[in-house]
């Protein structure tokens, strides 16, 4: 295994020290939870996390405007509830704690079981579940994928508004179904912690609907030029987003150069037009990645005012613009 | 089995870990996402500096809060609130009739929190044939509880990750059910 590490077993503590070394605006806790240097004195309280591997999701999103606290586990594995509780802790103002969680067994498991420890301490809690990942054909499996960053950045916004602990999460809960991610795979992540690539794949395949942990999705292909697989995707896509006004995310797997993303984005670009679609707003990066990984996720969301202008609001990460 | 018999067994879940960690890993890789084996060593090299064995509930409780800190994943609550639970039905000294009460206890606490059921492929299967054959008077070993967790290979998965691979998870031991096997060993006493 060829990696930039020091010790397997180190990765996660050697990344976050990295992480609050650079940035002044949060701080360690618990060892693997990342809160913000200054505690959010008003307001609905928003906790994230699962599994680190997909940076800078969740960590690099603790930021004024998005997350109080990301809850980071080993690589590609939920956090533990005692930590999921100590951060529920660290940032309840007494307005409540919305969980923001993906749907994986793990994740969902881990925190529910800190919400029931944190309601033993009269702390409220509640959850947001997110399931944009239309590759999976049953709708309550669903996996949370890249658009759960929009969640996080909806979620902030909303909490900064001022909005009610209960408002906020049934305002979150009209957007979440709108929320459709489908993503594609090149080449399989080096699992740094095992030595391991997460599956194989052969140099001429490509895996559509894969997950952010490189799981199957809808079928194992032969790979094809972008313009076509960026067709293969919208099309999935469009079977259920029927809108004309989009939001679009291109997200980058975490080692799909730049370039890339920008090429891919051109052709979601004229593959909408021609279905009279326009794109009202655009994000291209890495936003929730899976280690190394060749490939992207296209995120629809049909336009809303109030989405928009959440969307468009600033906030201090650096990683979301 | 006594309190400091159960803790010698379950100190020793890490050598078996890290001696099946690789075959974990394997298992894993095939229809999850490769780290069980990496989460159970881990979770299990926790354990000397937190177990507490002044009883056999402190024993089981210990244990049941040090994986579940430890693990991750899914599998970390699902062992760890299983072994929360057999502490508050446990008794001084384990015999056949309390191991069933446990075995039970293990059963139920890993349907609950996994809201799982027989044949979905998971580490329920073995768990919950196990503690059917003790309620009739079988005999538990490691061979019984390998042959569980080998009927778990021809059936497609209905929860957890590898429910993702759909049919393509056929052909393989789900890697919970695998796990399950050494920690059931542990209990049930076997070598």
């Amino acid at each position: 295994m060829k990696k930039l590490i020091k010790d397997k077993t180190h990765f996660l503590k050697d990344m976050l020290d990295g992480l609050s070394k650079t940035n002044k605006d949060i701080k360690i806790m618990s060892d693997t939870v990342v809160v913000r240097a200054d505690k959010k004195q008003q307001g609905v309280a928003i906790v994230s996390g699962g599994g680190s591997g997909h940076e800078p999701a969740h960590a690099g999103y603790v930021a004024q405007g998005m997350l109080d606290a990301a809850v980071c586990g080993e690589v590609f594995t939920s956090p533990t509830p005692d930590k999921i509780l100590n951060a529920i802790k660290a940032v309840d103002n007494g307005e409540g704690v919305l969980l923001v969680v993906k749907n994986y067994a793990g994740d969902v498991m881990n925190f529910e079981m800190a919400k029931e420890m944190a309601e033993m301490e009269d702390i409220q809690v509640e959850t947001v579940i997110v399931k944009d990942d239309i590759a999976v054909s049953d709708v309550d499996k669903r996996r949370g994928v890249a658009g759960t960053v929009l969640v996080h950045k909806y979620a902030g916004y909303l909490a900064e508004q001022g909005s009610s602990f209960q408002d906020m999460k049934a305002q979150i809960e009209t957007v979440l179904p709108n929320i459709k991610t489908i993503g594609m795979a090149l080449t399989a992540p080096m699992v740094p912690t095992t030595g391991q690539y997460g599956f194989d794949i052969e140099a001429d395949e490509m895996e559509i609907g894969v997950g952010i942990h490189g799981e199957k999705g809808l079928s194992r292909e032969k790979v094809e030029t972008v313009d076509k697989i960026v067709a293969r995707l919208l099309n999935e896509l469009l079977n259920e987003v029927n809108e004309d006004r989009l939001i679009v995310m291109v997200n980058g797997m975490g080692a799909t150069p730049l370039s890339e993303l920008n090429i891919v984005a051109k052709y979601v670009g004229e593959v909408l037009e021609s279905q009279n679609k326009s794109v009202v707003q655009w994000f291209v990066g890495d936003y929730m990645t899976a280690l190394d990984m060749q490939g992207f996720s296209l995120t629809l969301v049909p336009e809303s005012d109030e989405l928009l202008k959440a969307l468009a609001t600033s906030t201090a990460s650096p990683y979301f613009n | 089995m006594n309190v400091t018999e159960l803790k010698q067994r379950l100190l020793n879940l890490v050598d078996v870990f890290e001696e099946k960690e690789n075959l974990l890993t394997e298992l894993d890789r095939a229809i999850g996402d490769g780290d069980h084996g990496v989460n159970m060593v881990r979770g299990f090299k926790a354990l000397p500096d937190n177990i507490d064995d002044s009883s056999m509930q402190s024993l089981l409780k210990s244990t049941g809060m040090t994986l579940m800190s430890n693990i991750g994943g899914a599998s970390g609550p699902l062992y760890g609130f299983s072994f929360v639970k057999m502490a508050q039905v446990a008794e001084d000294d384990i015999d056949q009739d309390n191991l069933n009460v446990l075995l039970n206890t293990f059963a139920e606490a890993i349907a609950q929190r996994g809201k799982v059921e027989l044949n979905e492929k998971t580490m329920y299967d073995v768990v919950a044939r196990a503690n059917e054959a003790a309620k009739e008077g079988e005999t538990l070993n490691y061979d019984v509880l390998q042959s569980y967790a080998d009927l778990t290979k021809e059936i497609e998965a209905t929860k957890g990750r590898a429910s993702y691979f759909k049919a393509d998870s056929k052909g393989h031991i789900d890697p919970g059910a695998q796990s399950s096997v050494y920690i059931l060993n542990a209990l049930i006493g076997d070598e």
